[in-house]
Order: C-alpha cells, then structure tokens, then sequence
C-alpha cells in the first residue's frame, strides 16, 4: 500500500504554521537563539537559510530516483553544505559587516536539522514542484518564527525595530531581552503561547463534535 | 552485474559525480567572488590600523576616510589626524608600515597573522610599536570559535591585555588571574577556551618573531648601502 505524499499547496501551507519548524517541531533552535538580538542580522539568517533550503531541496528532488537509501545522508550533507558555502561567501563579497556580525552561524548553517529533514521528509520522496513548494512554505514558516522573537528581543532590549528607534532613547530597556538568556526568555514565552493557542483552537474545533454527543 | 553494482564505483558513482559537479560550482564562486572579498577585507584592515596603533579611545566615534594609502581620522573633537599605511611588498605575513602624515616619522608597524584556533583559522593584525619593542594592540580580522566561549577573543577586554607587552620574550598563558600575574608576558586564558587563547597567543608570537627578522633585515641592507 503506498501512502499519499501531501500535494504542493499542501506542503507550502503545512511549512508555514501546522509543521512551523521552530514553533511545532522545534528544528532550526540555534539560528532562533543566536542571531534573533535584531531583526537585522535574524532577517539574513532566514535569507540564507532559505537559499540552502531551496536549492538543496531542488536538487534532491531531481536526483531522488538515483539515491541509494544507505547514501542518502552523504548526498543531502554534500548538496547542502555546497550552497551554505555560496550563501556565506556571497554575504562576505556583499554584505560583509553582516558576514562579520553572524560569524560561524552562517557556516553552522550546514547542521540546521530543519533542511536535512526537509530532504529526506518531502523531496526525496516527491517531484521538484513539491519540493519548491515546500522549501517555500518552511522558509516562511522560520521567517515568521525569527522574526517574532527578534521582535520580541529588539523592542524590548534596544527600544527599536530594524534599527528604527520606536521609543524615546530615555525610556528603560531590558538590556537582558538582547544577551543570551533573553533568547530563551523569548523563545520559551512565544513557545507557550503559540502552544496554548494551537490547543485553545483544537479544544473549539472538537466543540460541537463533544456537544452534539 | 550484480558484481559492477555492488563495487565500490557502482555505490558511489552518485557521490562522486556530485562532488566533482559542486567542487566546479564552488571553484567557479570563489573565482568569481575572492577580489571583491579580498578588497573587504583590505578596506577593514586600513580602518582597524589607526585604532591598533593610536589606541581605541583616539578613534573611537571618529569618521575615518580612506584614500590610497592616506587614512584620515576625523575625530569627534580636536585635529583631524593623517595616516600613510604602505604595505610592504613581498612581505609573509603581511606587513604594514604605518607613519604620521604623508612622508612623517614612523608610528608603528601593523602585521598580519593566521593560525589554527579551536575550530578554525584565527586571522589576527598585531601592532607594534616603530622600534617593534612592544606591543600596540591586536584586533581579530576572522574566526568561528566556539560562540560564547572561544569567540571573546574579539572581546576589547581580551584584547586589552596585549597592549603595551614587551617583545622580546615570548607571550606565556595563565589560566587564571593569579598565575597571569606571575610574569609580565603572560595573558589570562578567556574562562573555557584555553585553547582559543593559548592560540592567539602562539599567533601574536610567531607575528613578532617573523616582523622583527624581517624589520632587521630591512635595517641592515640599508646599513649595508654605501
């Protein structure tokens, strides 16, 4: 019996918030912790993350009928650590003070278990449309995540968002919310809440089944 | 068949021709990217220099403007101040030779030193003072130590404890506080990355060593002219 592969629409939406890498399957929690202190630094993250993510899930898809089942790690590590080194050398020629701010983040790229899981879930499996699709979705779905604790992180530790100063430079900030342990603090927090809301709809969902019993 | 299927090309065939085809990719990238890298990092080496040599609190909130070899530093308040940075040719590692103005007395020597860190190359710049006798300061071009441990060495508090050693006895490490006090030429280890800093220190001393041979050399086929 074969199972049904989800069609690519449903991969796109399933990407971005029911299978949320950081939020629903806690994948890719390095980059969330590490680079989230602005929303500068956490948006090139997600830029290049999804590069990888697309290329590599492009070129696993058209190779699928050739890969070897014991082999496929070798080759999805091998196509997926070829472009974080694009993605990285192209941020140094272009980009470099940000090349410089992300460090070895952008190389540790290469062990983010959220795109090796994209290969061997969906485009192993499926055409390369799926697998653009999908690539898509989930590269949404971590924009979203990044981007709401970077949120969270920079008005709360600098008073700014993007580097825009919202609030007056004499208005206290928590200096804690952009040092590590605000990563976590935000993290954990936004975790709960997106937990309690994913339950709060599932308990109204199943109302009127319980109530019509 | 099943004999050529079961061989080692017939299992890796995949690998193989992927690893060629993405060696190609990346060969292409690099060739195509490298200058512009290059230059980037030329451009941050001529705006760290003035800070290595005059200190961080001269340059500190300054506009500094490179034209050549001319870096000027426009402070906040006071004179504005010139620099001429010349690299010296043919010089491994590279090696700058910093003076006041266009053609004024010399202020120090800049040089540039690589070596293995923890996980990868530590690329450094270490100033000296004209005579080499001390060290004006370092500054970390390029790492990926271990973030939050390895990765102070970019730290100005770290970096701080280099300014103003003497040169001529090797740099040492102490693990703590109290054995670092020990000797003038030894530098407290960064807690939990002893070995990110046991390298940098390794790195400021081979710099030294090779800068003041060939400062030496220099020196002495000038005696050596009529």
């Amino acid at each position: 019996m074969s199972v049904r592969e989800p069609a690519p629409l449903e991969r796109f939406l399933n990407g971005i918030l029911p299978e949320n890498p950081v939020y629903r399957q806690l994948l890719g929690l390095c980059p969330t912790l590490a680079v989230t202190a602005a929303m500068k630094p956490a948006m090139t993250m997600v830029a290049a993350t999804a590069f990888v993510l697309i290329c590599a899930n492009l070129i696993t898809s058209l190779i699928r009928h050739l890969l070897k089942p014991h082999l496929r790690i070798l080759v999805f590590t091998l196509t997926i650590a070829t472009f974080v080194t694009i993605a990285d050398r192209t941020l140094a020629a272009f980009a470099y003070p940000m090349s410089k701010l992300l460090g070895p983040y952008v190389p540790l790229i290469i062990v983010n278990c959220m795109i090796i899981s994209r290969c061997e879930v969906c485009s192993s499996k499926q055409g390369p449309k799926a697998a653009l699709a999908d690539a898509i979705g989930v590269s949404l779905g971590f924009l979203l995540a990044l981007a709401s604790v970077a949120t969270v992180r920079e008005i709360l530790g600098n008073g700014s968002w993007f580097g825009i100063q919202l609030v007056p430079e004499s208005f206290p900030t928590l200096i804690l919310m952009i040092l590590p342990p605000g990563a976590f603090l935000a993290l954990g927090s936004l975790l709960g809440l997106a937990t309690w809301f994913g339950h709060r709809r599932a308990a109204r969902a199943s109302e009127p089944e319980t109530g019509s019993a | 068949m099943d004999r050529l299927r079961n061989s080692f090309l017939g299992q890796a065939w995949l690998i193989l021709v992927l690893a060629g085809v993405f060696g190609a990719l990346l060969a292409a990238v690099h060739l195509r990217l490298s200058p512009r890298i290059e230059e980037n990092i030329r451009a941050e080496i001529m705006r760290e220099i003035p800070g290595l040599l005059l200190g961080g609190e001269a340059v500190e909130g300054a506009s500094i403007t490179i034209e050549g070899e001319l870096v000027t530093i426009e402070p906040t308040s006071g004179e504005p101040r010139a620099l001429t940075i010349v690299e010296q040719p043919s010089s491994t590692p590279a090696l700058y030779r910093v003076s006041e103005g266009e053609s004024g007395a010399p202020l120090g020597w800049v040089a540039r030193g690589q070596d293995h860190g923890y996980a990868d190359v530590i690329d450094l710049l270490v100033g000296l003072t004209a005579d080499t006798a001390q060290i004006t300061g370092i500054y970390v071009l390029n790492q990926k130590e271990t973030p939050a441990l390895g990765d102070g060495i970019v730290r100005s508090d770290f970096r701080s404890l280099f300014v103003g050693i003497p040169t001529d006895s090797p740099l040492t490490v102490g693990r703590d506080a109290a054995e670092a006090a020990k000797s003038p030429y030894a530098i407290q280890a960064l807690t939990g990355a002893t070995v990110s800093s046991r390298s940098v220190c390794q790195i400021v001393n081979d710099t030294v060593a090779v800068v003041r041979n060939e400062i030496a050399g220099d020196v002495e086929d000038h005696d050596e002219r009529p």
